[in-house]
């Protein structure tokens, strides 16, 4: 139930304004309570869309008076209706919200609430429902007033650890920067581990004169801290180096062709893959420090290969006759080949010293992602049961060194023995195309941490897949509709819509297609991508018209339609 | 660790890819609705939209061929990261094309769902 207040209707009967309403926006009004001296009648609609939709109708005309609507209680903060909706909680709010912002600092001074005079007297403490909704009203109420907010200070307002105006606050201002928590009953360390990845961007946190950190012990500040992946200053004191928190953070790849589900979390994925890449082929044992007694590592090799590699020596279609594996097999972990528990097992890599002893029996590598991030396609989405993200990425490195440490040959292993056969001389450094999983999760000091990592090792086959000059469509999220048109036999991809707008030039002229009373509606642009997505799409004429004017002209967006729309598209659409 | 995840990935591969292959409109109880599909660069959520991409996918024949599989279980609950590569062959064209997909599998009441699912075409 939301309140509304309206004035403005004295020249008829209240019951004549409420069936006004009824029949004008078909919203109901209940509990009408009206005042005849004030003029002022106030009402509950069923919901805050309903409400909003009613003050819409503030300004119309009503029985030779214009009506004034306005919503007086923006999130049921009255309570169950039969109070009387006396004031206006809005504008209490409202004015202690101007009273507390300071517009040039961007800062809400929010201190001591629980003893503002207005705020009691109105009873917004008075019990726990309404203060339970009272942070969330104030919140909603400075984002509707489009308040900018850098800081807040939440100082002296007996917080407790079952506090969730923090959970509001994020909601209200994610990129907040600074949080002034000081002097209030946070107790527990929980209080925080329920903001983890809810303040991406603080910078500077204030928790001091609450019982959690009364002894200053160093876990528990450093508990705090590593949950907020930029927080530079806790209590006045630096903890990490900004400018190394910038550079981290500030990723010099440009994320074109990749698809991230969110902003954020692409520029911490393709931050971590830069850095996790770089080190992988510079540092790798240190890695190490990315992966915990849990983490696990394991890899595989797919020897298989289609067809020709658009480059490179391997020219034979029979598996890997013209590549060498050595370095791989002994330990790879294809399930479809390796059967048996024990073997299985031994190739599943848990706990940093049996995952820096892989990472060492691997050749040295080198990827280019920083040069040619075009070679690189990724994929990040968000990992909810650990809290983290899974990284696909796929690519390409050159082999630069053999192993440091290649494994021993290892009896028990019955494939190990025999692969492992074949010298290190007899092993080549090739160029290799390959696919890795990693799920990682926050990790201490606002580093991350490995929990799986998958490597699929396979011969080079190029970038053709997600290259950029094959699919020039701009909006990553529009390309590649229509994918696995299959190899033609040629090995040359078939395009499907999406996949090629530099195609050659269709050979039919306008003229010889579009009848003139067609041609005249149709701008040259209008004309030539009708062509075109005849042309991709078998589509009819008066189909391919449609889909255009549905798209709005767009290619991608045509493309996009086409595609969701396909099994509905009845077989004489087309050509 | 109760559950053999090496097992049950197999398992869920065999079944995934001979249900995608016989008929792919029957897929949609392998996701719920926050299920995600990345497929190549576009995403899609919930089991409907996720059965609806796959359906819309311009062929009438497919099959799938794993190549390789490999598994790890990826948290304490039992969830099982799945990592493939396969060969598609699409209706009658003569050169399968390679694939490589990801499922990020959770239990539920005595069973598995797709969580994630990552699907990138690898040509070459």
């Amino acid at each position: 139930m939301v309140g509304v207040q309206i004035q403005g209707w004295r020249n008829a009967s209240q019951q004549d304004l409420v069936n006004f309403i009824s029949r004008k926006s078909r919203i109901i009004l209940q509990n009408v309570q009206s005042n005849m001296s004030s003029g002022v009648l106030t009402a509950f609609v069923r919901s805050m869309k309903d409400a909003e939709e009613l003050e819409k109708c503030s300004g119309i005309r009503f029985a030779g008076d214009t009506l004034r609507i306005q919503i007086i209680d923006p999130v049921g903060i009255s309570g169950d209706g039969r109070n009387q909706v006396t004031m206006n909680t809005i504008s209490i709010l409202r004015s202690f919200l101007r009273a507390r912002y300071n517009a040039s600092a961007k800062m809400l001074d929010l201190t001591n609430m629980v003893n503002d005079q207005t705020l009691v007297q109105n009873g917004l403490f008075s019990s726990s429902t309404t203060s339970s909704k009272f942070f969330p009203a104030l919140m909603k109420l400075a984002t509707q007033d489009k308040m900018d907010v850098e800081s807040i200070n939440l100082s002296d307002n007996r917080l407790d650890d079952n506090c969730r105006y923090l959970t509001e606050l994020a909601l209200s201002y994610p990129k907040l920067k600074n949080l002034a928590i000081g002097n209030n009953k946070i107790s527990r360390l929980e209080f925080f581990n329920r903001l983890k990845n809810k303040f991406p961007y603080l910078r500077e946190l204030i928790v001091s004169g609450n019982p959690l950190v009364a002894n200053d012990n160093p876990t528990v500040l450093k508990g705090i801290v590593d949950i907020f992946p930029r927080l530079i200053i806790i209590n006045g004191q630096q903890v990490r180096d900004e400018a190394k928190v910038n550079a981290l953070f500030n990723f010099p790849v440009v994320t074109k062709s990749m698809f991230f589900e969110t902003p954020d979390l692409s520029k911490v994925a393709a931050n971590f893959i830069a850095a996790y890449l770089n080190m992988w082929d510079g540092q790798r044992h240190d890695l190490l420090q990315l992966y915990t007694p849990d983490s696990q590592f394991s890899y595989q090799v797919d020897t298989t290969r289609v067809g020709d590699a658009p480059s490179g020596p391997m020219s034979s279609a029979n598996g890997s006759a013209g590549s060498s594996w050595s370095h791989y097999l002994s330990h790879s972990r294809n399930l479809k080949r390796v059967s048996g528990a024990r073997s299985r097992m031994i190739r599943l890599f848990v706990g940093t010293d049996a995952i820096g002893k892989a990472f060492q029996a691997l050749p040295k590598t080198q990827h280019s992602l920083q040069q040619n991030p075009n070679l690189y396609s990724m994929e990040t989405i968000s990992f909810p049961p650990l809290n983290g993200m899974q990284i696909t990425l796929h690519g390409e490195f050159n082999e630069t060194a053999h192993p440091e440490q290649p494994f021993p040959e290892h009896k028990s292993s019955n494939r190990g023995g025999r692969y492992n056969n074949q010298s290190r001389g007899g092993s080549r450094l090739e160029k290799r195309s390959f696919d890795r999983a990693f799920v990682v999760i926050p990790g201490p000091g606002g580093s991350f941490i490995v929990a799986s990592d998958m490597l699929l090792v396979k011969p080079y086959s190029g970038n053709l897949a997600w290259s950029e000059e094959q699919r020039p469509v701009s909006a990553p999220s529009a390309v590649a509709v229509i994918p696995p048109v299959g190899l033609a036999s040629n090995g040359v991809a078939v395009p499907g819509i999406g996949a090629t707008s530099n195609m050659a030039p269709v050979a039919l002229a306008p003229n010889q297609i579009f009848p003139p009373d067609v041609a005249a509606k149709l701008s040259p642009e209008q004309q030539q991508l009708v062509l075109k997505i005849m042309h991709e799409t078998r589509l009819n004429l008066q189909f391919t018209i449609m889909l255009c004017e549905q798209s709005n002209w767009n290619y991608a967006a045509a493309g996009q339609n086409f595609a969701n729309s396909k099994s509905q598209i009845p077989p004489q659409a087309y050509q | 660790m109760s559950v053999d995840f090496n097992a049950l990935a197999q398992q869920f591969c065999n079944f995934y890819y001979d249900q995608f292959d016989k008929d792919r409109s029957q897929l949609g109880n392998l996701y719920r609705d926050h299920s995600m599909m990345t497929f190549e660069s576009s995403q899609i959520q919930g089991g409907r939209s996720i059965v609806e991409k796959l359906v819309s996918l311009p062929f009438r024949k497919v099959g799938h061929r794993i190549s390789t599989l490999d598994a790890q279980p990826a948290s304490e609950n039992g969830d099982v990261l799945v990592m493939v590569t396969g060969e598609l062959v699409v209706d009658d064209e003569q050169n399968p094309q390679r694939y490589s997909q990801c499922f990020h599998l959770i239990p539920e009441a005595g069973s598995y769902y797709v969580l994630n699912d990552v699907f990138r075409l690898n040509y070459g």
